[in-house]
């Protein structure tokens, strides 16, 4: 008989005695995990909506889960009932002045109730009371008090959005402040009233009135300061355009005498050889004569005869080689 | 169009007489069942055996399906989940894939191909063979004899099987995490308990029991549909198989939809 038939019961107990092990064992660990043995205590809070809210949410402090939400509920004045438990390690941790924030993922996943306990001189909060949420109108107060220490846990948008009613709040303070600062001001400037505020004000209706003139005023100024600024970012001066034509008219005309005396000049650089080579014929022509009236005056027939000439200096050299 | 209509009226009464017969069949198996607990036990050595086969044998695939499908379904969470900020969720993805989900449904497909093909065919044999009809000459109920100790051997084997596979499972996840993001054993214990419910634990139980059932009485019923022929038994045994993985697909289906209603 082969072994595991002939020890068939053996095997079998085996493989069923370890499983039951694995599984004793399996919740014995989550157990220990989960603290299913620990005294728990109960503590309940009021939000106005049950967005977000489900049995079994965490409920942390600093980070480490110290509960859970029991279960959540619909009360007859239309407020949501949380009733949560914190276990007996943490009781300590619940204070007067605590408050419950809840913070949600914008995915949908994650998230829970964060205490942010009451100041560190606070008496611990008995079970079965109040945390107050965040929101309400007294956990509102109690920020506002400095009776809580907050700790920032969550993202940044949750943070803005946990932060928007006290702004809000903050906001509307300040807007029935200026309501009310108004309405004083406003009967105080009422016609049958006196005292100095009221004169000033009036006087400052009477100065807004000449200022508003003033105003006018320097309006229609700048109204005609426009055209001559517009005129002024032209980029040819008023000069130039008064000017303009005649002087384009003048310049013309003087290009044109340039042009004649250019002509001129060229004609007179070209006719340049000629005109000295008339000069030097004028010149030895002037000598012959010089020289036939000297020869004549020196005439041996009639007086001494004719004397030699000496060639003169040119006072001009000419562009060619005198050889050529 | 009287052929038709004569054609669908004799199906209708095939599927309902089988129908009929199914359900007489597992009245019969649960009575003989509630007998088998409190009288003798003739058969124990027939349960044994069956637990030997089905649970024992089919232990080492369940290991290894598990432990590498728990490697896998960490090195996806822990690559994958970080990248939204949720690595946190890696274990609660680990429970539902491992606990709620794959271990039951794998572990009853794998018994189903081994056991359900091998209790269709032994019974099927056995008819074939006379063997049944020799036991009820000899005035030997086959039902409280063959069919109830495969009924619960098949049960409490897909049932511890269902332990061993979510135990090697989470090991094999441990396994992957150890090396690779450098999860101390501790730290893995305590985030896998801190998502692990009872719920899960007694909602896989509830599932893996459930498949047992379902294996066992389709494959013996399938098993005992056999007439006459020897041919008649492999395609009772491929019947009996096609038939449980539908059904654990379809009844699977249901459990997951119950337990989140």
């Amino acid at each position: 008989m082969r072994f595991r038939i002939r020890f068939s019961n053996q095997i079998v107990g085996l493989f069923v005695v370890t499983a039951l092990i694995l599984v004793v064992a399996f919740i014995v660990a989550l157990g220990i995990n989960q603290r299913w043995f620990e005294q728990k205590h109960e503590y309940y809070t009021e939000f106005a909506t049950a967005r977000g809210l489900t049995p079994g949410l965490a409920v942390s402090f600093r980070g480490f889960q110290i509960g859970q939400v029991r279960s959540v509920a619909l009360t007859e004045d239309d407020t949501v009932r949380v009733t949560l438990t914190v276990s007996d390690r943490h009781i300590d941790r619940i204070t007067e002045h605590s408050v419950l924030q809840l913070q949600t993922n914008p995915l949908g996943i994650g998230g829970g109730l964060v205490l942010h306990r009451g100041r560190a001189d606070a008496d611990p909060l008995p079970p079965e009371s109040l945390i107050p949420a965040w929101g309400s109108a007294r956990g509102l107060a109690l920020r506002q008090e400095g009776l809580v220490e907050v700790v920032a846990e969550g993202d940044i948008i949750n943070e803005l959005l946990d932060e928007l009613p006290v702004i809000l709040a903050n906001v509307n303070r300040a807007a029935a402040s200026g309501t009310d600062l108004l309405e004083q001001l406003r009967q105080m400037a009422a016609a049958d009233a006196a005292g100095p505020v009221p004169d000033f004000i009036r006087n400052a209706d009477q100065m807004t009135v000449e200022l508003r003139s003033l105003l006018e005023l320097a309006s229609s100024l700048a109204e005609n300061l426009r055209p001559l600024t517009e005129e002024l970012r032209q980029p040819e001066g008023a000069v130039v355009r008064l000017v303009g034509p005649e002087l384009d008219e003048a310049l013309e005309k003087i290009n044109r005498t340039l042009e004649h005396i250019e002509a001129l000049s060229g004609f007179a650089a070209g006719s340049t050889p000629q005109i000295r080579a008339l000069l030097y014929e004028s010149r030895d022509a002037l000598e012959t004569g010089h020289e036939v009236l000297h020869g004549i005056r020196n005439n041996p027939l009639i007086r001494g005869g004719i004397q030699p000439r000496e060639a003169p200096a040119p006072g001009f050299e000419g562009y060619r080689p005198e050889e050529f | 169009m009287t052929v038709l209509l004569e054609r669908l009226g004799a199906r209708t009464r095939r599927v309902a007489g089988s129908f009929v017969y199914a359900a007489g069949f597992a009245i019969e198996v649960a009575r003989q069942l509630v007998l088998f607990f409190f009288g003798k036990r003739p058969a124990l050595r027939v349960l044994t055996l069956q637990i030997l086969f089905t649970g024992v044998e089919a232990l080492a695939v369940i290991a290894v399906l598990s432990l590498s499908l728990g490697a896998v379904v960490i090195i996806q969470g822990l690559s994958l989940l970080p990248q939204f900020g949720q690595a946190a969720l890696t274990y609660t993805v680990l429970v539902v894939v491992i606990t709620r989900e794959l271990g039951p449904i794998l572990t009853g497909f794998i018994v189903a191909a081994r056991s359900g093909t091998a209790i269709a065919t032994e019974l099927g044999t056995m008819v074939v063979n006379r063997e049944i009809e020799a036991y009820i000459a000899t005035g030997v109920n086959p039902i409280a004899y063959l069919v109830v100790p495969r009924l619960i051997g098949v049960t409490v084997s897909v049932m511890l099987l269902n332990v061993y596979f979510n135990v090697f499972g989470l090991a094999g996840a441990f396994f992957v995490s150890r090396p690779t993001a450098g999860v101390a054993l501790w730290e893995y214990v305590t985030q896998l308990g801190a998502v692990l419910q009872v719920r899960d634990l007694l909602g896989s139980a509830l599932k893996s029991a459930v498949f047992g059932v379902i294996i066992a009485l389709v494959s013996c019923h399938h098993g005992l549909l056999v007439e006459q022929s020897s041919t008649e038994i492999p395609q009772q045994a491929i019947r009996a198989v096609s038939r449980c993985f539908v059904l654990l697909i379809v009844v699977n289906a249901g459990l997951t939809l119950v337990y989140y209603l």
